[in-house]
């Protein structure tokens, strides 16, 4: 692979913020750190951006190990949430920093950075200071001078959580296609899931210092391993084995052996199927849009079901409740 | 280690060294020195503190003193910050000079402002016949609460300005009056500005000496005590016991500032600045309150200026230069050599406490807060104290050929005096520079150079213009630690005015005094000139990238 860490352990004191993460990332590969706040999804960006040493562990670019390299010669580009350009240069002078440290002539700074203002569709605002700037527009100039340096790897640390929500979208479009463009490996934290299921080729799931599991977008919405991911990556209906047992006999077939807390069920409220009459009751219906999600009452919990907003169900009606065919999967508690 | 953190490490070992050389040592001789008698090691001196008739009632004397000035001050202070911060008062960058006129005086200007009013022959006595006689308490008082004035309401200012507007929106529509909104917002917002405002006005006003030797009269206080045992009676062992004395109030109080100052900086970085609302009755009594407060600075050192000028204060106020043929023997060298120190303490310190405050971040948690303390603790540490530790330390000793009776040793005690002051400025200052600018700085590849040139100094560059300034006019102006350190030959222009006025010529120590202020004033102009200057270079650079 091309870009590589492993075994990274990071301690604050007493506290473990990475404990033996290690994962990699091809040449055109997109990867989403995914993780609540604290789950260490930002100290390990410090770290493979170089501005924190990690404990232990080794990361590696191409053959090199790049583990005891300053962050300023290796040559990453890096995005933060707070924009962070330097106030005091002009939205040109921002760009070209990098190349500018590099010793590259005034020419070729001035091609690239209006290239690149072309690519972030902002091409008129060279002369300007980013405080003159709105949000969205800061942050494509921040993307633009990560990139400037032609940077072996792009980092992105939550770069569209300051956004607005309809800036935030039409950003996540840009960040995918500049991406795809130029075919730059990166790696971008964010505790948005929406945001990694739609940007990512790889997501790498994060919880208390650790990877709870790694895979594509559809690998970890399909197979969640754990109860933290079928959680965290989507919704879905956690529902203990015992429960289970009394309410959904047919379902346990496929459950791995092993003691009743050890593996937990989720279904995913698009899976389950509810026809007219029966036992559960519709507490409560909220329209989405395209979609309407019912609350349902049923053997004393409460289960989360998707349907089509043209489902005849209405509140307090009675239901029958059905999992669609192999759509329950067992995950670890 | 890599070469950048080997450059790190020495960004903090310079200053370090010289705070351990040249404070850290003469501490700890001064305090050797306290156990020091005629047959060797003994506790004598500390025994004399209790037998001695005179430095219990001067130690009760300096906290009463110290705990009245706090009070006075503090009210004082607040309502002024508050007319600054929280009113439309107008002509705040007249009140803002205003408080400026006592940081360029030597202290003992305002003492002698207040003799010539308010003294046994002073102008109010002269014009009403009223007997007055402004020596000891109430002088005194009055005198240290003009001189601590301008520290409190910075203070409490710091702490004013961080007050999200958005608390008053609410409380506005709420339906709290303005006075509701003093009390249950600004009040509590400025709670931990106004303790540490009066912590530091506490340790200033105990430690001060020029007010104390000039108004005090027979109120003798710890300060005073001290001069006299080591300048009358040549007592230095004693000296330093009573300085080791003071240091217990001052180290208590600057350690519970610090608590205070920690407890406050808690400031939103989304804040939305206050703008204040029109509001007649609250504006009109500020602006009262203000004028009663600050008239008397002004008038006391307009009082020195005019007298300066008149021929026999106060009988015949025609005027005449005659004061200013002054009798000291060397004349104004003393101002020449006072200017000298003040430029290099001001240019060195600056240079070492940015070294000092920049090397500090990189350093591990555990050793940056000891440098921390270590930078921090000369608050601590009274100016004489500071005086009598260089005497004993650098008078004789290994490194005495270089010091003693030198420029050298004039600019390292005044810089270590107020060594705490400037490095928690410069800090704080350092603190305004965003980490992720300078993360992204060192994404890009910039190494120190760049970091420091292009994302460090534009934050911080206001910070070291003000301790610029600040080490500046403290050096141009300070007479505690320096007192003790000048020579016949080497005379700095603070002592020459207290020994003009000891010697009972008055006139010309407030002819002294009044160059002082215009020398002072003017080389800050000059300064500020220089600044904008540069402040201006810059700007147009940037204009012309835009163009």
């Amino acid at each position: 692979m091309y870009f590589r860490v492993a075994d990274i352990d990071k301690a604050f004191g007493s506290h473990k913020a990475l404990d033996g993460v290690g994962f990699a990332v091809g040449e055109r590969d997109f990867v989403c750190l995914l993780g609540p706040s604290g789950c260490g999804k930002t100290t390990l960006l410090r770290i493979i951006a170089g501005l924190l040493p990690p404990d232990r562990g080794t990361i590696t670019l191409g053959d090199r190990d790049i583990t005891h390299l300053p962050a300023r010669d290796r040559g990453f580009g890096i995005v933060f949430q707070s924009y962070s350009l330097f106030p005091n240069m002009t939205v040109a002078e921002n760009i070209g920093y990098g190349m500018k440290i590099r010793g590259a002539a005034a020419g070729d700074i001035a091609n690239r950075r209006d290239a690149l203002l072309r690519l972030v569709q902002l091409p008129d605002v060279a002369g300007k200071y980013p405080a003159q700037l709105s949000g969205g527009q800061q942050q494509r100039v921040a993307l633009a001078r990560a990139l400037a340096v032609d940077p072996a790897l792009l980092l992105l640390d939550e770069p569209l959580s300051a956004l607005d929500a309809r800036v935030r979208e039409q950003m996540r479009a840009e960040i995918h296609q500049v991406q795809r463009q130029l075919g730059i490996p990166t790696i971008m934290v964010t505790h948005d899931q929406e945001e990694a299921l739609t940007l990512a080729d790889t997501i790498i799931c994060m919880n208390q210092g650790r990877i709870e599991q790694a895979g594509s977008p559809r690998e970890l919405y399909l197979t969640p391993k754990t109860r933290f991911v079928a959680g965290f990556v989507g919704a879905s209906n956690l529902l203990p084995t015992a429960w289970l047992r009394e309410a959904m006999p047919s379902l346990l077939r496929g459950r791995p052996p092993g003691p009743d807390e050890a593996y937990e069920a989720c279904i995913r409220p698009e899976d389950i199927q509810l026809t007219p009459t029966g036992e559960a009751t519709v507490r409560d219906i909220v329209f989405l849009g395209s979609l309407v999600r019912l609350d349902v009452e049923w053997r004393g919990r409460r289960l989360s079901v998707e349907q089509h907003r043209s489902s005849a169900i209405r509140h307090g009606d009675a239901v029958t409740v059905k999992v669609a065919d192999g759509r329950c999967i067992w995950v670890t508690t | 280690m890599t070469s950048a953190s080997l450059r790190g490490h020495l960004l903090v070992a310079i200053p370090v060294l010289g705070l351990l050389l040249f404070f850290g040592y003469p501490l700890v001789v001064i305090g050797l020195r306290s156990f020091d008698g005629d047959q060797g090691v003994t506790l004598a001196n500390y025994a004399r503190l209790w037998t001695d008739p005179g430095i219990p009632r001067a130690a009760w004397h300096s906290l009463l003193m110290g705990g009245a000035t706090t009070a006075l001050a503090v009210l004082a202070g607040l309502v002024i910050a508050t007319t600054l911060h929280r009113s439309r008062v107008p002509g705040k960058a007249l009140i803002r000079g205003t408080l400026l006129l006592p940081m360029l005086a030597p202290s003992m200007m305002q003492g002698l402002g207040l003799i010539f009013l308010l003294g046994r022959n002073g102008l109010i006595h002269r014009l009403t016949g009223v007997p007055t006689d402004i020596y000891g308490f109430t002088g005194l008082l009055f005198a240290n609460t003009c001189y601590a004035l301008p520290l409190a309401v910075i203070v409490i200012s710091a702490s004013l300005t961080r007050t999200d507007q958005r608390y008053y929106d609410a409380a506005e529509s709420m339906g709290a009056s303005a006075w509701r909104q003093f009390v249950d917002i600004t009040l509590p917002q400025a709670t931990f500005g106004l303790l540490s405002a009066a912590f530091i006005v506490f340790t200033v006003t105990i430690t001060d000496f020029g007010n104390a030797i000039v108004v005090g009269g027979d109120y003798r206080v710890l300060a005073t005590e001290i001069y006299d045992q080591v300048q009358g009676q040549q007592d230095f062992g004693m000296g330093a016991t009573i300085g080791l004395v003071l240091l217990l109030p001052t180290v208590l109080s600057a350690y519970l500032e610090r608590m205070a100052s920690r407890r406050g900086s808690s400031g939103s970085e989304h804040a939305l600045p206050f703008e204040p609302q029109r509001h007649r009755g609250r504006d009109v009594a500020l602006s009262i309150a203000t004028v009663t407060i600050l008239l008397p600075l002004v008038a006391t050192i307009a009082t020195v200026v005019f007298a300066s000028f008149a021929r026999l204060w106060p009988y015949h106020l025609d005027l005449t230069l005659a004061h200013y043929r002054t009798d000291l023997t060397d004349g104004y060298t003393p101002i020449v050599t006072s200017l000298k120190v003040s430029i290099v303490v001001a240019l060195l310190g600056t240079l070492l406490l940015f070294m000092l405050a920049m090397g500090v971040r990189r350093l591990p948690a555990m050793l940056a807060r000891a440098v921390y303390v270590l930078a921090t603790l000369p608050a601590a540490v009274p100016g004489m104290v500071v005086g009598i530790a260089y005497v004993l330390a650098f008078n004789s000793g290994p490194l005495s050929p270089w010091l003693y009776g030198g420029l050298s040793i004039l600019v390292l005690s005044n810089f270590y005096h107020y060594h705490a002051q400037g490095f928690l400025t410069v800090a704080t200052g350092l603190r305004a520079v965003p980490t992720s600018l300078e993360d992204a700085a060192a994404c890009l590849g910039g190494g120190m150079l760049h970091e420091v040139r292009d994302v460090v100094l534009p934050f911080a560059a206001p910070a070291l213009v003000s301790v610029f300034f600040f080490l500046f006019t403290q050096s141009m102006v300070t007479l505690s630690a320096v007192i003790f350190l000048v020579t016949p030959e080497l005379g700095m222009a603070s002592v020459s005015v207290m020994q003009l006025d000891e010697n009972g010529f008055v006139s010309q120590a407030a002819a002294y005094s009044t160059c002082i202020v215009a020398v002072v004033a003017t080389a800050l102009f000059l300064m500020r000139l220089l600044a904008n200057r540069i402040g201006i270079h810059y700007q147009q650079r940037r204009q012309q990238h835009v163009a």
